[in-house]
């Protein structure tokens, strides 16, 4: 056998030669196939990831009472806007308008992430109806990216952070729009935001559906930090994102 | 041929860790590569047929992962570890306490 690779080796190099060609040519299907194949095993190997994630994880008590006190805040609000539903939907039905469309979500779980990119694998893929472009959010209403490359059973997941990604986003509260890019390793900045508006440190980013590819007002960070200058028109800051890769299982599609 | 095959199973192994595993552990978004990090030990410890196998498969399952062209991994796997490989025999002299 060793002999025979030492005789033959511009036949050995060839053959590996064109069986890296011939999988390049169909590597989608052989990503495809291989990635469905592997991942029940990957999806658990995430989940222990997420774990041992969780467990390292401290929160101090400073941090755990003030967040008790943001809960009970929170709560008031959560009632006051409940009622403002409640009224909504009685005008709407008042006026004859149409109801406001709920999401149709594809339950997806991680199964692992591109070696070199902000890009994740997901456990669902063509035979389940995801599509190129569709919007993934967590199950706290936060946007995580977009659906990329789809296989059979598993499909890639562009996060917002990815690099040379860009997309539409506002200050929430506010109708300040500007736009994301992602510069990768999980890191974002907020551009194209006019020099006349303000922008403050801890403003809320969320989703525009200007540019079409996610819908109206889902979470996406908070501003960390500001640069403005005058010689330039704009100005645009550091985002911190809500979603956090470490302590995501599960996300959802949106099929609509 | 036994060994052949305990090398293709752990490095698919070591291979799944990295990209289902590994991201949880990054520092500011940085990803070891695990991958490679066992074929420059396997480049110090084991023969040539057996470093091959390692970094054929373990290129092979990177290449599943990775957006770059089918193969690349396998290239770069081979590369670096013939790499580790002639700087180790040739420029490193690793300490023996035996």
């Amino acid at each position: 056998m060793h002999t025979f690779f030492i005789k033959y080796k511009l036949i050995v190099l060839l053959f590996f030669v064109s069986a890296v060609l011939i999988l390049s040519v169909s590597s989608g299907s052989v990503r495809g196939t291989f990635t469905s194949l592997f991942s029940p095993m990957q999806s658990l190997i995430w989940k222990s990831g997420t774990t041992i994630t969780d467990s390292f994880s401290e929160v101090s008590r400073e941090r755990v009472q003030e967040l008790v006190e943001e809960n009970f805040a929170l709560r008031g609000k959560l009632l006051s806007f409940e009622e403002m539903a409640k009224e909504n939907e009685r005008l709407r039905e008042a006026l004859g308008a149409l109801p406001k469309k709920e999401f149709d979500l594809l339950f997806s779980e991680i199964i692992g992430k591109e070696v070199e990119r902000d890009v994740l694998m997901l456990n669902k893929g063509a035979k389940e109806g995801v599509r190129q472009g569709m919007p993934v959010i967590t199950q706290g209403r936060v946007a995580v990216g977009t659906i990329g490359e789809v296989f059979l059973h598993t499909a890639k997941l562009h996060l917002l952070s990815l690099k040379g990604g860009a997309s539409d986003v506002k200050v929430q509260g506010r109708e300040v729009v500007g736009v994301l890019r992602g510069i990768g390793r999980y890191r974002a900045l907020l551009d194209l935001i006019p020099q006349e508006e303000e922008l403050k440190e801890g403003d809320v980013i969320v989703t525009s559906s200007l540019g079409g590819l996610l819908p109206d007002d889902l979470l996406i960070g908070e501003v960390t930090s500001i640069e403005k200058s005058d010689l330039t028109a704009f100005q645009g800051g550091n985002v911190e994102l809500f979603f956090q890769v470490k302590k995501e299982n599960s996300l959802f599609i949106l099929r609509n | 041929m036994k060994s052949g095959i305990v090398v293709i199973v752990s490095f698919c192994i070591i291979s799944l860790m990295q990209v289902s595993f590994l991201p949880h552990l990054s520092i500011a978004g940085w990803t070891p590569n695990i991958v490679l990090l066992f074929l420059l030990i396997m480049a110090s410890f084991t023969s040539v047929k057996i470093g091959i196998e390692a970094a054929l498969t373990g290129g092979f399952f990177l290449d599943l992962y990775s957006y770059l062209p089918f193969g690349s991994w396998i290239v770069i796997s081979l590369v670096f570890f013939i790499t580790a490989r002639y700087i180790l025999r040739n420029y490193v002299r690793l300490p023996q306490y035996i």
